[in-house]
């Protein structure tokens, strides 16, 4: 009886929020159900005929999620998955509330959820994944989140604790996400990457995980794709990358509009994937949706058309053309995060023209100080920058610091402003690069909407 | 001219890596190299001996538990010695957050338990019930030179200074050292010690400055910054500038936003207390 009132009132906020504009609705009917009925999402989300999916990383979640519902939608599967990043325990129920029947069914065959990284420990119990795909662990806002290592452990200790063992799909090239499937009785998959050309050992500094976590030893690196990902291994003990069942190699970089990879299956199987977006961390992407895909049954040789088409979520490589400029923008809230960003556009032919919009508000992190682990030397070269946000001083700042000249970069902090004059920077045909944070992403794709022609977010 | 080279002994850059404070580091080369000043970065890892008499500025920040438990038996055995007699003998050093409290006698950690520092530096801190997170203002006065402080301060400890060193400020807004004395950092001769990350030095230039200045002092007596011109670069932010204001640096201009910034969340949190 509960579940039924809860999920109409549920139902009637949802609706209510959207009609009103109130926060998008895609999570604050939730956080108002769970508190009226807190077995919510236990209740509805065990109904799926073939039970729940859980991905979690602290980078490429969204994308990750949204290329599996493509994939399972591709298959014919029916699912419910949280849209637009709304992976909080608010945002999941809200999307369970959404899609159940008025009497508080679920007629659906999977559950798909971007989970928090932070609240994945206690969320995992409610929902008792069938599989759980884990993509990476980097540093991000340690205001919220706390340590790496601390975060990692907690993860390992609730799969630990889980009754009925999900299926675990690990990316081998993270010393902290592999180390989750060395102990305990898991069926695992591993996913990694295998291409020497793309080593960046000795250009970066930056490093969230560079030592031992079975023995506390330095790592020591064969190839280093991004941030600590690679192919680690202990010079004392005989922790390594794990062997790997879904592999990319020979990457093919065709600018910013995509690459092409390899996707080695078996040692006498391999599929050539194209994809139309950059960046090695797309590889990574794709590599972690075709192996949990894989295990719902659903083979890579049947995705290759679909995820050459592919585009990603919101604010994740969102292109929009105005004036007949082609606009990028691309999320950025970590160092890991916005440096292979950074690289990828630091390997276009042409100078960038840039908008960096760099906020301070509680969901973008309070303290701004990351952005001086992000190497923004990278892309001292740069055609123009504007630079705006509530903290758009600082990240004036650290461009001049990172080696750009000063008359290349100017401040406005008004949203509309601000896009206009790095629009008016770049020359017919070109491109523009729109870095925002979290909160400045809303804010400045409000702005885009009114030039250009955008759904509002919450129907994706 | 002689060249002019200034040598950063960079304490553990993979691991005492939190909050950006490698932006110290790039501060520092950056306002040497508007002097014409050659900067060269000597990372300090574990296993890396100091070499002796030859690094004008240290700096080491805070890390992660977990690294600082595994940079702590190299810090102490290895370096300790070394940096306490450099400390002493007036080479510059700037010590964040976790850095701070390994220079001082002792720290707490989490669970109480208290572990040795090297005691370069007078200070002893304890494990506090509530972190300190947030944007801190300090009015520093370093060595009679008064200018105010921003930054950015994310600490569970709570540092209390001895009689032998001074504080680098006055909190105006924030926690500080230890949320209860109203005072921030620690200056013991050449050497800066503070919670304030940001980070601490391209917003506050006058600390960059004063710690380049007195590490090549320390090995070349009499050396000042104003004795070497500052290069064209600099002057020119007159004329073509980043912003609207004409005269200011590119420092200045983002010390006073993120100023009017902490100022103004000041007061609304102060309306919104009287409104209660």
């Amino acid at each position: 009886m509960f579940i039924i009132i809860t999920v109409l009132i549920g139902k009637i906020l949802i609706f209510l929020s959207r009609k009103l504009h109130i926060g998008g609705g895609s999570t604050f009917p939730g956080r108002v159900a769970i508190k009226l009925y807190p077995q919510l999402i236990k209740r509805l989300s065990r109904q799926f005929s073939s039970g729940c999916v859980i991905v979690t990383a602290t980078n490429g979640k969204t994308t990750t999620t949204r290329m599996i519902a493509s994939g399972l939608k591709h298959a014919g599967k029916s699912l419910v998955y949280n849209i637009s990043g709304a992976n909080m325990r608010s945002g999941i129920a809200t999307s369970l509330i959404e899609s159940a029947t008025l009497l508080g069914r679920m007629n659906y065959d999977i559950g798909l959820f971007e989970v928090d990284e932070g609240v994945f420990p206690s969320l995992v119990k409610d929902l008792n994944p069938r599989i759980v795909l884990i993509g990476n662990f980097f540093r991000d806002q340690l205001d919220r989140y706390g340590e790496v290592a601390i975060l990692a452990s907690k993860i390992k200790n609730a799969l630990d604790t889980l009754k009925d063992k999900p299926h675990l799909i690990l990316n081998a090239d993270d010393p902290m996400v592999a180390h989750i499937g060395e102990h305990g009785d898991f069926q695992k998959t591993y996913f990694g990457i295998d291409d020497k050309k793309l080593d960046i050992k000795g250009q970066t500094t930056e490093s969230d995980i560079n030592y031992c976590v079975v023995c506390n030893s330095f790592l020591e690196y064969r190839v280093k794709y991004i941030g600590h990902l690679g192919d680690f291994y202990c010079p004392k003990c005989s922790f390594c990358r794990p062997s790997t069942d879904f592999t990319a190699k020979s990457i093919k970089n065709e600018g910013f509009d995509g690459q092409k990879f390899d996707l080695q299956i078996s040692k006498h199987k391999r599929i050539l994937f194209n994809l139309g977006i950059p960046g090695e961390h797309s590889v990574y992407n794709t590599l972690a949706a075709v192996s949990l895909l894989h295990k719902l049954d659903i083979h890579p040789e049947t995705l290759t058309g679909l995820f050459a088409e592919f585009r990603p979520p919101y604010g994740r490589y969102e292109k929009f053309i105005i004036d007949k400029k082609s606009v990028y923008m691309i999320l950025i809230k970590n160092p890991a995060g916005a440096n292979v960003i950074l690289r990828t556009i630091s390997r276009l032919k042409h100078k960038g023209s840039f908008l960096f919009m760099l906020n301070d508000l509680p969901a973008d992190g309070r303290d701004v100080s990351w952005i001086f682990d992000a190497h923004f030397e990278l892309i001292n070269n740069l055609k123009s920058a504007v630079a705006g946000g509530r903290r758009a001083e600082d990240m004036a700042l650290r461009l001049v610091y990172a080696g750009v000249k000063k008359n290349k970069i100017s401040i406005e902090h008004d949203y509309g402003k601000a896009l206009d004059k790095a629009i008016n920077s770049v020359n017919p045909g070109g491109k523009l690069f729109l870095l925002p944070t979290y909160t400045a992403m809303h804010s400045v794709r409000a702005e885009l909407a009114k030039r250009t022609s955008v759904s509002e977010f919450w129907k994706d | 001219m002689k060249k002019i080279i200034l040598n950063i002994g960079y304490l553990y850059p993979t691991l005492m890596n939190l909050y950006g404070d490698r932006g110290n580091v790039t501060a520092l080369s950056y306002r040497a190299s508007l002097r014409g000043i050659e900067t060269n970065v000597i990372p300090l890892r574990p296993g890396d001996k100091i070499p002796k008499k030859k690094i004008h500025v240290f700096f080491m920040g805070g890390g992660q538990d977990k690294e600082q438990t595994l940079i702590y038996k190299d810090f102490i055995n290895l370096k300790g010695q070394i940096l306490k007699d450099e400390i002493e003998s007036g080479t510059a050093f700037l010590a964040v957050c976790g850095g701070y409290q390994l220079l001082g006698h002792s720290y707490e950690v989490f669970n109480g338990e208290k572990i040795k520092g090297i005691g370069a530096l007078d200070v002893y801190t304890e494990a506090g019930k509530n972190r300190s997170i947030g944007n801190i203002l300090i009015d520093a006065d370093l060595y009679g030179k008064k200018f105010e402080v921003i930054g950015f301060e994310n600490h569970g400890g709570r540092t209390f200074l001895g009689k032998t060193v001074k504080p680098l400020g006055k909190v105006i807004i924030g926690g500080g050292n230890n949320a209860s004395d109203g005072t921030e950092g620690a200056v013991y001769k050449n050497t800066i010690a503070t919670y304030l990350h940001g980070p601490i030095l391209p917003k506050n230039p006058l600390l960059t400055d004063f710690l380049i200045e007195r590490g090549l002092s320390n090995y070349n007596k009499g050396f000042t910054l104003d004795s070497v011109k500052i290069l064209k670069n600099e002057k020119n932010t007159a004329k073509k500038p980043v912003v609207s204001s004409p005269v200011s640096s590119i420092e200045e201009i983002a010390f006073s936003s993120v100023r009017e910034i902490i100022i103004s969340e000041k007061n609304k949190k102060r309306e919104l207390f009287k409104r209660n």
